[in-house]
This record gives C-alpha cells, structure tokens and sequence, in this order.
C-alpha cells in the first residue's frame, strides 16, 4: 500500500476520548479507504495508521467489541436454548456434543435422517453438516450456532497486517469499505 | 457452439455410457423386450437343411460404437450358435462363436398413447455388413454318427457274417495242420432272439475309431479234430480323416497291427494262430474300402449363419430410453427429447425445446461419463429467488447485525473477473452495526462455485463454495470469504429433480453428479451412471451387478 499520509496524533485513553474524537476518526478512515478496508484485518493497527493512538484498555475494548459483540453473545445464548428446547424432543436426553462421530450418530442414528451419497462411509464433519439443514430444525440450528460461534472479527497480527498493507495478500471478497450513516 | 442450443437441457451419453446401459438391458432381457436368442429351423446348408440356435454371450454383452451419421450406431454382438443337420440327426450339433456387427440407427418412436421411446434398430443389415467372424466349428466324430454306417455294411457284406475257410495252411510243422477255419460275426439288432451280439463303435480319440465285431471262430485239423472253439470280440483300430465337408473312417488302410481279438476260450492254438487270424481280418476289413460321411462344408454353414443373422438383426429393437413425465412441476421433462449424435462420441438427448435460435451443440461430455447442460435461463430461475430473499434481510455475521442489500449474482465465464474457472459472480453491500463505532458499509464481490448435493429423492441440491484462493493470495482476509459466501450458503436452492431414474426399465439409473462447471450459458453437470438391475435389486446383490460408467476424463 502505498501514500498513507501522515496525521496528526490522536490518543485515545478512554471511552469518551473515543466518542470524543469519532467524526475526525470517521473522516480519516473514508478519506483513506485503503486504511478503511485494512480496518477489517486490524482495527487496532489501521487506527494507529490513521495517527489514532489507543491505550491498552481501549484497545481490549476495541477487540471484544469486535470480536464478541453483544449480537453475536445474544444470539449464542438464544441458540443454545433453542437447541437444548429441540434436543430435549429426541430420545435419549439432550446432550449435544460437538464430536464428528457424535454428530454423526445425531443425523443418522437419533435422528434418522438418509445419509447423502456424498457423504457415504464418512463422519459428518462441520462444514457438511450444513448440507442437513434443511432436513430438519435441530440440525439448523447446530449450523447456524458453529457458524456464530466461530465468527467474530479476526484480529491479524502485525505481520499479516503488513502483508495486506504492502498489497502482497489481498482483501478478496471486500470492495470498499465506508463509515458513517450517509456512505 | 453451445450447450443447451435451443433446449432447456441436454443430456449426453458417451458410448461408456450407452455400454453402461446396454449390459443392463442385456441381463435383464426379458423386462426389456429384447431379444438375446435366435431359433431359426430349415436354414438351407448345402444339400441338406439345419436348425441353427444362437444365444447372445452373456459374458460378453453387446457394446456400440456410435458412427459418424447421425444417430448411427454399430451394435458388436458375440453369440454362441449351434447347427443341428436336420438330415444327419446322428451328427452332433456343431457348436460356433461368432462376433458380428449390426449397424443401426437410433430411433424416436411416438406411439398413439404412452410416452415416446428411444429405440435401437437396425432395419439395413445385410450380409456384408455382419462383418461375421466365425470360430470353432468342428464336426464332432461320434460313435452315433458312424455306427449306423457299420450296420449298413455288415448288412451289404454277407460274407462277414458267415465265413468258412477250408484250406488254412498253418505254420505247425504237420500238413495235417492244414486247418478249416469258420467265422461267424454277430449283428444282432436289440431284442433279437437269440442275441448273440451286436457290432459297437468306440470314439477313442478325434482321429481314431475302433469297432469291436462280435463273433465265434472254429478251426479244425483234416483229422478232424477240433483245435478252437470259441467265442471271440474282434477290435479293429481305424483311423478317421476330417476334411472340410466330410469324414472318412480309412478302413482300406486297416493292418494286422490294427487287429486284437478277444477269445472267450484261449488255449494254445488261439494263441499260437492269433496272428494269423488277425492277418485274415485286416485283409478282409480293409478290401470293405473306406467309410465316408459328407458334412456341411465351412462355407455352406456360414451362408446358413448370415442368413439367421440377417434375420435376427433386422427384426431385433433395444429400446434405450423410456422416460417418464416428471413427478414436479419444473423438473427436467425426458419424454420432450429430441435425439442426435455428436461426431461418433456422444449420443446427445436434447429436452425441452426452447423458442430461441438453435446452435451447434457442444460435446461437453467427452469420452466418458455423464454429463447434463442446463440452460442461462433455468440456472437463473434456480439461484434468482435465493437471491431476492437474501436481499434487504438483516443478517448477523461475524457476530455482528448486518444489513444485506442490493445483491446480485451472475453467471461468468472462465477467466472473467480474474477467476480461471467459470463461476458465479456475487456481488452486493453489506451494513454492518458494530457498538461503539459508526455503521461500516462493506461492498463486496467476489466468485461461487457450486457443489452438488444428491438428496435421497433423487434431487440435487446446489451447495455453494466462496472464492479461488491461490496460496500467494490465502483465503485469511479479514472478511473470510467463506463467512460472506454463507449469505448464499446458509440459504436453501429450490431441488434440481427429473435426472432420469430408469432408463429402458431394467432396473434402476443411478446417477451421481459429482461436479458443476458454469458459464454465461449455464451449467455443465458431470457424473457418473450406473444401473442396478431389477434382477439384482430382487436378489440384494446391488454390488456384483451394478454396472457403472465413470467418469474419468474429468469431461470435454
């Protein structure tokens, strides 16, 4: 990447230096969308490139905001009742486990579901439980809560940042990335 | 070129495939109408006539090749065959194997009610056109066949019954050993009253008879005194010569050496005039002249054999497809096919015409395997109504609530947007809400492939899989692909159902779709076919007759 400009230092101790200083974080980051994309591999590491200096605990702030968010806790904790509600339908108890040979026995012992052909001799393993969602509810939401909870943003560290920065990995799949309510 | 022309799909079989489905048909023969076996009596064979049968070599089904006319095809058939000479019934029956060819056509047949068929004919064989290769045909040596002749003789050679010699000069030192020697050979027929014996043929071997003549031999001195008395077995050893059209039982050619005789009451004069006696029978044997039996000659039975052939190939129809109408609404309809070929590879089933300008169809299926084409416009109708109730959905990804809008996908051509392969190309806008922090608003694009699903109905599914990542260019984004690609992932695509289950009903058409290769002009789906026969799917052995078709060129 290159041409970043320069900025004028911005410390940020606190959550209201935070809210203090957000329009000109915001103008920073859409008048450099470089940086406003490599947000997504690192915020912490884009704010510092954007002169905005964060202290420790913000910067633990920044991280569960991202990478925890109340969304993603408040649907885990709908999921798992959801799941234990429909687990506590089948014979046998509700536990769930998370083992491929566990969930296997789920789909095609408890559960009885027709094995695809696909998947013949095999254990179910997580990304092809997905193509059981549809058969039925249970299994829906077993995808759904892997998927939940293994997401949350990924924090790369300093080296991958760089990588991504000097253009040598690219951000695939993202356009651009814009801030505020008018982008 | 194009894969569908003017066809909402089209389905191609290689000849693999066809070789797939004809060993089914052949197992299964009867279901199918097919006829494996021939029976034609009163077949001319030179001056005689025959009885030819045939059955199709089960362990050798029939395979095609397709030709380069179209809907050509060129059935390679082995049968066993048999000819039975209706006027020698004492010839065993000649056994052959023979390979031929039958070329044929395939042909659409409508009929006034029920769904249309695909049938293999072959309405312009001939004789040349067989290609016929014949092996074996040998004429069997039997003691059947030659027996009847001996009685013949015996019964045209009345000194054989009765002999008398009365001047027999002996080696013994004393002219009263000059003896008078008496032979009686017996014929008797069965159930004669008295039975004394009957003249037996032995097959010793391919190239050698032996007849054992039943008899009684008395010699006496001038004396007279009796010196044998006996009931003998006379063995006499003849060689048999087989040519092309007859067989020849060499009598003239009998020596003393191809005489043993058998006496009931040895004593020291059997045993000291032995080789005289036997000396006495050669000659006499071989002054009878040969024994000749006329066969068909090799040229003649196959004359009989193209004949039968002809015949049975003319009148002879596999039927390759019966399609049913589909069960859903929407599913592919088989009884709509057009049929064509394609360069003597591929037998191209086009259904579903469409009201667009038709192109030259694309041989995608290759060599080998399955493959099936669907056109711009289904594969949209399968993926647009994925995408309009994805867009304007909230969505939580990545843990946060996350707006989805303005989504659109479309089919590419391999090297478009930078990707090798032929992809979907997804794009749209995601808003994501992050406590704290102002709403990010995240363009993204980026390309599917597709997998397939088969569903236990038979159906497909299509699983969709996020990007072509390289290792220089790892899929470890911040925005993971594979968590943007489940905003097409997590939903469900309507079933893509009507591949063909039963093909000529004989059993039940397997087919595993293993791939999806997309362009702008729709989607390519590889596989591999397989059918279980009715018969093995009755007796639980779907595994030991299970044919399959492969694909193993990974397609055209």
């Amino acid at each position: 990447m290159e041409n970043i400009a320069q900025f004028e230092p911005l410390t940020v101790n606190s959550h209201r230096d935070f809210r203090g200083h957000m329009k000109e974080i915001v103008t920073r980051l859409n008048q450099n969308p470089q940086l406003a994309k490599l947000s997504l591999v690192n915020p912490v590491y884009a704010l510092s490139d954007l002169g905005v200096q964060l202290s420790a605990e913000m910067k633990q702030h920044v991280f569960e905001t991202f990478h925890n968010p109340p969304a993603k806790r408040r649907r885990l904790a709908e999921l798992e009742k959801e799941i234990q509600a429909e687990a506590g339908k089948l014979p046998g108890g509700s536990a769930i486990s998370a083992a491929h040979q566990d969930r296997t026995e789920l789909l095609f012992g408890t559960l009885k579901l027709e094995r695809l052909s696909a998947d013949h001799g095999k254990p179910i393993a997580g990304a092809r439980l997905a193509a059981y969602a549809h058969q039925h509810p249970l299994i829906q939401k077993l995808v759904e809560y892997d998927v939940v909870r293994r997401s949350g943003l990924v924090f790369h560290t300093r080296e991958v940042y760089d990588a991504y920065k000097r253009g040598e990995v690219k951000q695939q799949w993202v356009g651009s990335v814009r801030f505020g309510p008018n982008a | 070129m194009s894969i569908t022309s003017c066809f909402r799909y089209v389905l191609e079989l290689p000849a693999t495939a066809l070789n797939t489905m004809l060993a089914a048909i052949i197992q299964e023969a009867d279901a199918a109408g097919v006829q494996t076996s021939i029976h034609m009596p009163g077949v001319p064979v030179g001056i005689y006539t025959a009885t030819v049968d045939a059955q199709v070599n089960t362990a050798h089904p029939p395979t095609i090749d397709l030709t380069a006319t179209n809907l050509g095809a060129t059935l390679h058939v082995q049968m066993k065959l048999q000819v039975q000479v209706n006027e020698l019934p004492d010839l065993n029956r000649i056994e052959y194997q023979v390979n031929f060819d039958l070329p044929g056509e395939f042909r659409k047949v409508t009929p006034a009610t029920g769904n249309p068929v695909l049938n293999l004919v072959f309405p312009n064989v001939t004789g040349s056109s067989l290609n016929l290769a014949v092996q074996g045909g040998q004429v069997p040596v039997t003691a059947a066949l030659i027996e009847p002749r001996v009685h013949a003789l015996y019964a045209a050679h009345p000194e054989l019954a009765h002999n008398l010699q009365p001047g027999v000069a002996t080696p013994l030192p004393s002219p009263d050993e000059t003896w008078a020697v008496t032979v009686d050979l017996y014929d008797d027929a069965p159930g004669a009253m008295p039975f004394r014996g009957r003249i037996q043929v032995a097959v010793l071997d391919p190239t050698h008879i032996r007849v054992d003549f039943p008899g009684h031999l008395r010699a006496q001195n001038i004396t007279p005194t009796l010196r044998i008395d006996s009931d003998i077995v006379v063995h006499v050893t003849i060689g048999v010569q087989q040519t092309d059209g007859q067989i020849v039982a060499a009598m003239s050619q009998v020596t003393q050496a191809d005489v043993a005789i058998d006496f009931a009451a040895p004593n020291f004069y059997t045993i000291g005039g032995s080789g005289l006696i036997r000396q006495q029978f050669a000659t006499r044997i071989a002054a009878l002249g040969d024994l000749v039996q006329t066969t068909p000659t090799h040229a003649q039975v196959q004359t009989a054999i193209t004949t039968a052939l002809v015949s049975y190939g003319t009148g002879l129809t596999i039927p390759v497809l019966r399609p049913t109408p589909p069960v859903n609404s929407g599913d592919m309809d088989l009884t709509s096919f057009v049929p064509v070929t394609l360069g003597s590879q591929v037998l191209a089933l086009q259904i579903e015409p469409q009201p667009v300008p038709c192109d030259t169809l694309d041989n995608f299926a290759g060599a080998s395997g399955f493959a099936v084409s669907v056109d711009a416009e289904k594969v949209n109708s399968i993926i647009a109504p994925v995408v309009a109730a994805e867009n304007g959905r909230s969505r939580n990804i990545q843990g946060h609530d996350v707006d989805i809008h303005d989504i659109s996908v479309s089919l590419a051509d391999p090297g478009e947007n930078g990707v090798a392969a032929g992809h979907l190309w997804l794009t749209g806008k995601a808003t994501i809400h992050i406590d704290c922090w102002p709403d990010s608003h995240i363009e993204f694009r980026g390309p599917l492939t597709l997998t397939p699903d088969r569903q236990t109905d038979g159906t497909y599914r299509f699983q969709p899989v996020a990007g072509q990542f390289s290792a220089d260019d790892p899929c470890c984004a911040s925005a993971d692909p594979n968590q943007i690609a489940q905003l097409i992932q997590g939903d469900t695509y309507p079933p893509f159902g009507g591949l063909p289950q039963n093909f000529s009903g004989v059993g039940q058409v397997n087919i595993q779709l293993t791939s999806v290769d997309i362009s702008r002009a729709g989607f390519v789906l590889r596989g591999t076919l397989a059918v279980a026969t009715a018969h093995s799917l009755h007796a639980g052995q779907i595994q030991h007759n299970t044919y399959w078709s492969t694909d193993h060129s990974g397609g055209g």
